[in-house]
């Protein structure tokens, strides 16, 4: 069990939580994932590890809340303690590859901050674009300015630095005589699915960061199945780090689709014994 | 009378809005807080019309539309004036969405809603796919906002029961503090201050829990955003498959728009066809779906060997009950009706005992027993006088055993409208439950005791010495008397005890009489005991409730929890199985206490699964569809009567569809239309038509709390915080 030290609600629906792990903190790499579990009748939710200080022993995590797991973890508070395995996944490919292009959005604004600090201490210049869908939904701004040399704004509503998304800010980039040599995508997967396509078409290499389900993360259920340049690859041990031009996004969504019915019907019946905010 | 609107030339009605007409001749002009069941408002200013001879833009929602009026409802500077003024409105609500280049992708790739717990766009609103604020943007055409957004940061409630409340999404149209006190007479929400900002809450911003909230649902029908949801069911999003039906969770029968997803019911909401006029209560709202979908359901037909019930297939359970109720005389073989079959089912049921040679068969309901004592004799059938929505032009409303929270709750729709109208109600009760607010509430020691003094103050008033009930009664007696038209509503709270609840009918009824009553309706203890009545599934009765006592076709008609009786057939669970009964089969869509003992259990429908007819508490004649897939083995209680009777090789059970079982029924059953009232028989005619064969048995578990005898708590866990709050937690 891991204590968590502090959650507080960053922006509307977008949780920040920092959790008691020393063991994972002194292991964490960039494009590592935990699995947490938020009490005993709970599934096993995949979450991006979005920073770590081995010193203190911590590691922090974004999350939007998006469904039942989610939900009770969003109703935590600090002191209370949580299932948490980590890391997992492979971790990021980093180098200096010249000027690197790094895009994020929901829980990815705040998840891809190991990868710019990776990046940048590797000697790239790292033009960092963040987007959302109004201003006041943005958020650590401040911390990414740090370790970028550039830093942009999208919103869909115009409410705060360019209207439009990420991939409209780095066509803009390219379009006004930018170059880059790499881009890197998170955010959730129909942010992920449009800045690929727009890297793609701008002749840019992308990594992005696959979010399928996921059940047991060490690559035997086979539940994060994803296609890949045409092969199967299981997100959890494979990725998720996998290159945006391959990805067959289409078959992500419909992946993801299957089990909605599951999902949404557990509101019927699953209350989040917490403060009942949850189904009946 | 005429007006003339964008030059052509319209007929007025008297008293009309700008609005009623336009709407009326399909005239668009764009509107957020109007709604057609609720008074004008003019909050929103989005309906801003321009009249010839007024300086200044003039709301078409709440400005009379004279004679000679010309009325202009298109020109460019109003489009301007109202997309200014929509602007203004997205600035304050999560708008991204609404003006997102990407809106359609994305919206198409998340077919459903997000399951957000702050909804801060379209893609995460439970509300998008009916969405009365996107449609005015849409027609509009708003895709930029000149001010700038904000997100109110309002906290959410979402620990209430049923209801989720986000009000970051509310545009402040006060659509559901009308509909609140307006329609529902409960006025549970208002409009407050927070600080400095208005918001919508209840008194002091408490859980709507502690307020004098019903959680009808009707503040979620009426608001055109996503600020009021269903906490169970907001993510499901639009149904595959809907349909019209009618709830039978009690005797009110409200038509209910359904749906489907995934083979499951997935939502129920009030239709705007029945005499509910689109309202509903908490059962049939928000408890249906989950209560359908419950985890506990009988799924497999079983049978007990060695004293385990196990599963087996159809074939061996129906071998099994034919088998073992074979093995007894048909005197000896009893039948519990449950109210909470459709017609046909329950002629299915009466058919195969009486194939069996048996009238031994009763309905699990405390009032149908006394209701045939005492109106079997008075009236042609044993039913009620008037409808539902008759009450709405009464004077005086009296009600008796009961406080409309939780048995035929719609009724208080329209006692409120009669109220609006200025006729006194009064709610004569003994449980000190929630109840009308706007009700003289009496609570005497027996109902029984107050129904004569009442009926003594009505004949003859002021005679009898003053006491508390003597003082109500004539208060209620001078009302009825005076009232041009009267309502008299008997529920089942009267019914507990069967000599009480046969005594409270019989005066009931004389009262009426004694009034010259214009609605005298029994509010059933079940959701269709009006429509058993009807089917004959009780002794003594056939279709269509004519009297076959002295035919001497049956071997008896016996009490069939009483003695002599060997086995059962149940299809509603019985307090306890009678000693001396060897053979037990249940069939039913849940277990209870005595399916443990069954030797067969036959697992079937709730309503929301099955079709076929309902008959509510005022004879309205209601049909029910479904598209839900049952649980594993389940069948539909029709079907299962099939099989039944075909296995026990009777005679009249050779049906492929419901139709033809309605037909065979033989009644008038036209869905939407009302079967005869029953008529009180001319005095000289009245004969005592029913005996005490007719004993009633129980008494049975409060009704209001369950369906099918399972009490809806176990399976929706809110109904219980509800219930528990408003007294029903004996
Ligand atoms: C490697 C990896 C890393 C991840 N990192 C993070 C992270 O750092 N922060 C975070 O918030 N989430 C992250 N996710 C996604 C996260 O795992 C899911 O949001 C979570 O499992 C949802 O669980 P639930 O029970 O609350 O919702 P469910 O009821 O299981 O799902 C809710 C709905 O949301 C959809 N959905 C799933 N994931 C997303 C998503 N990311 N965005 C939008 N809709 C989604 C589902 O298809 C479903 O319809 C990551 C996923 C993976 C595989
Ligand atoms: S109420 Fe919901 S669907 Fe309608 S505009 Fe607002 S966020 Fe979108
Ligand atoms: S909650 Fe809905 S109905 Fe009520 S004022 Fe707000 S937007 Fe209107
Ligand atoms: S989660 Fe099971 S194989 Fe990846
Ligand atoms: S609809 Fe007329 S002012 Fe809102």
């Amino acid at each position: 069990m891991n204590r968590i030290i502090t959650i507080e609600e960053e922006v509307p629906n977008v949780h920040k939580m920092v959790i008691d792990a020393p063991d994972v903190a002194k292991k964490c790499k960039p494009g590592h994932f935990a699995i947490v579990i938020p009490d005993e009748q709970s599934e096993r939710i995949p979450l991006s590890i979005a920073d770590w200080d081995e010193d203190a022993g911590t590691v922090t995590i974004y999350f939007l809340e998006v469904g039942v797991s989610t939900m009770k973890l969003a109703r935590k508070v600090a002191g209370d303690e949580i299932d948490m395995m980590a890391p997992l996944g492979r971790e990021s490919e980093i180098d200096n590859y010249g000027t690197v292009v790094v895009c994020g959005g929901c829980y990815g604004v705040g998840a891809i901050y190991p990868i710019v600090k990776a990046l940048k201490e590797a000697g790239n210049t790292v033009v960092t674009i963040i987007e959302a869908r109004a201003k006041y939904l943005l958020y650590n701004e401040e911390v990414l300015a740090r370790d970028s040399d550039e830093i942009y704004t999208a919103t869909s509503d115009g409410s705060h630095g360019t209207k439009g998304k990420a991939q409209t800010v780095m066509k803009d980039l390219v379009d006004g005589g930018r170059h880059f040599d790499r881009a890197y995508i998170m955010g959730c997967t129909f942010m992920m699915m449009r800045n690929a396509r727009m890297a793609k078409e701008l002749g840019i290499p992308s990594k992005v960061y696959l979010n399928p389900l996921m059940v047991d993360a060490t690559g035997m259920c086979g539940v994060c199945r994803c296609d890949v340049g045409g092969e199967t690859k299981f997100a959890c041990v494979d990725g998720p780090e996998f290159d945006g031009a391959d990805v067959d996004w289409e078959q992500l969504f419909k992946r993801s689709a299957q089990y909605v019915p599951h999902q949404t019907l557990a509101y019927q019946h699953k209350k989040c014994d917490i403060d009942h905010c949850g189904g009946v | 009378m005429t007006a003339r609107i964008d030059g052509k030339d319209y007929d007025i009605i008297e008293g009309e809005t700008i609005l009623d007409i336009a709407r009326r001749n399909d005239i668009y002009i764009p509107t957020l807080c109007n709604h057609p069941d609720l008074s004008a408002f003019g909050g929103c200013r989005l309906c801003l019309v321009k009249v010839e001879g007024f300086r200044a833009f003039v709301p078409a929602c709440a400005t009379p539309v004279q004679d000679d009026m010309v009325i202009e409802t298109t020109e460019e500077d109003l489009d301007d004036l109202r997309r200014r003024i929509l602007q203004l409105i997205l600035s304050e609500h999560p708008s991204a969405c609404i003006i997102c280049a990407d809106r359609e992708e994305c919206l198409d790739l998340h077919p459903d809603p997000t399951k957000a717990g702050r909804v801060t766009g379209c893609r995460f609103c439970p509300n998008r796919n009916e969405c009365d604020l996107f449609d005015v943007v849409k027609a509009l055409g708003v895709d930029d906002i000149w001010v700038e957004t904000e997100y109110k940061d309002v906290p959410l409630y979402r620990r209430d029961p049923f209801i989720h409340r986000d009000y970051n999404l509310c545009i402040l149209c006060g659509r559901c503090v009308r509909v609140c006190a307006e329609i529902r007479g409960v006025s549970a929400i208002a409009f407050t201050e927070r600080s400095h900002d208005a918001t919508i809450g209840t008194a002091f911003q408490g859980p709507l829990v502690d307020s004098s909230c019903v959680f009808c649902g009707a503040c979620e029908d009426v608001c055109p955003t996503g600020s009021i949801s269903s906490k169970m069911t907001r993510w499901v999003s639009i149904p595959e498959v809907t349909g019209k039906s009618t709830c039978v969770m009690c005797p009110a029968g409200c038509a209910m728009d359904v749906g489907f997803k995934w083979g499951r019911m997935t939502i129920t909401e009030p239709s705007e066809e029945g005499e509910n006029v689109a309202q509903a209560c908490l059962k049939g709202r928000y408890c249906t779906v989950p209560l359908t979908n419950s985890k506990d359901r009988l799924e497999y037909p079983r049978v007990t060997t060695d004293g385990v019930l196990r599963p087996v297939k159809w074939e061996t359970a129906l071998e099994t009950a034919v088998e073992g109720l074979k093995g007894f005389a048909p005197e000896e073989i009893g039948m519990i009706v449950s109210p909470s079959l459709t017609v046909e089912e329950a002629f299915l049921a009466q058919r195969i005992m009486r194939g069996l040679g048996s009238d031994n068969i009763a309905i699990a309901s405390n009032m149908a027993g006394p209701m045939q004592k005492a109106w079997g004799g008075a009236m042609d059938r044993v039913a009620g006088i008037g409808t539902m929505t008759d009450i709405r032009d009464c004077d005086a409303v009296l009600i008796v055993g009961t406080d409309l929270s939780l048995t035929a709750a719609v009724t208080q729709v329209h006692v409120h409208a009669a109220w609006k109208d200025g006729a006194s109600v009064f709610n004569v009760k003994i449980d000190p439950r929630k109840g009308y607010r706007h009700a003289d509430v009496i609570e005497p020691d027996a109902y029984g005791p107050f129904m004569d003094i009442l009926l003594e103050e009505v004949k003859a008033p002021g005679q009898q010495p003053h006491t508390p009930d003597r003082d109500a009664a004539g208060r209620i007696a001078s009302a009825l008397k005076d009232a041009d038209k009267t309502a008299i509503l008997v529920g089942p709270g009267a019914f507990r005890d069967a000599a009480e609840g046969t005594q409270v009918a019989k005066l009931a009824l004389e009262l009426f009489e004694a009034v010259n009553g214009t609605v005298l309706l029994p509010l059933w203890d079940g959701g269709n005991v009006q429509g058993v009545l009807e089917a004959g599934a009780s002794r003594c009765l056939t279709p269509g409730q004519c009297i076959e006592q002295d035919s001497g076709k049956y071997s008896s008609g016996r009490n069939p929890l009483g003695e002599g009786i060997k086995a059962l057939y149940l299809t509603h669970p019985v307090p306890e199985i009678p000693e001396g009964v060897e053979f037990v089969v249940y069939q039913g869509p849940f277990g209870s206490q005595v399916s443990e003992r069954a030797d067969v259990i036959l697992p079937s429908s709730m309503f929301s699964e099955t079709e076929g007819t309902v008959i509510s508490l005022d004879g309205r004649v209601g049909s029910i569809t479904s598209d839900a897939r049952l649980p594993n083995m389940a069948k539909p209680d029709w079907k299962v009567f099939i099989d039944m009777g075909r296995a026990l090789g009777l005679d009249g059970f050779d049906f492929e569809a419901v139709a033809d079982i309605t037909e065979a029924v033989g009644l008038p059953l036209e869905p939407g239309t009302h079967l005869p009232p029953g008529e009180p028989l001319p005095e000289g005619d009245r004969a005592v038509r029913v005996d005490d064969a007719v004993n009633p048995v129980g008494p049975w578990p409060c009704s209001a709390t369950r369906y099918r005898g399972r009490e809806i708590a176990e399976d929706v866990e809110d109904f219980l915080e509800v219930a528990a709050s408003w007294g029903w937690d004996e």
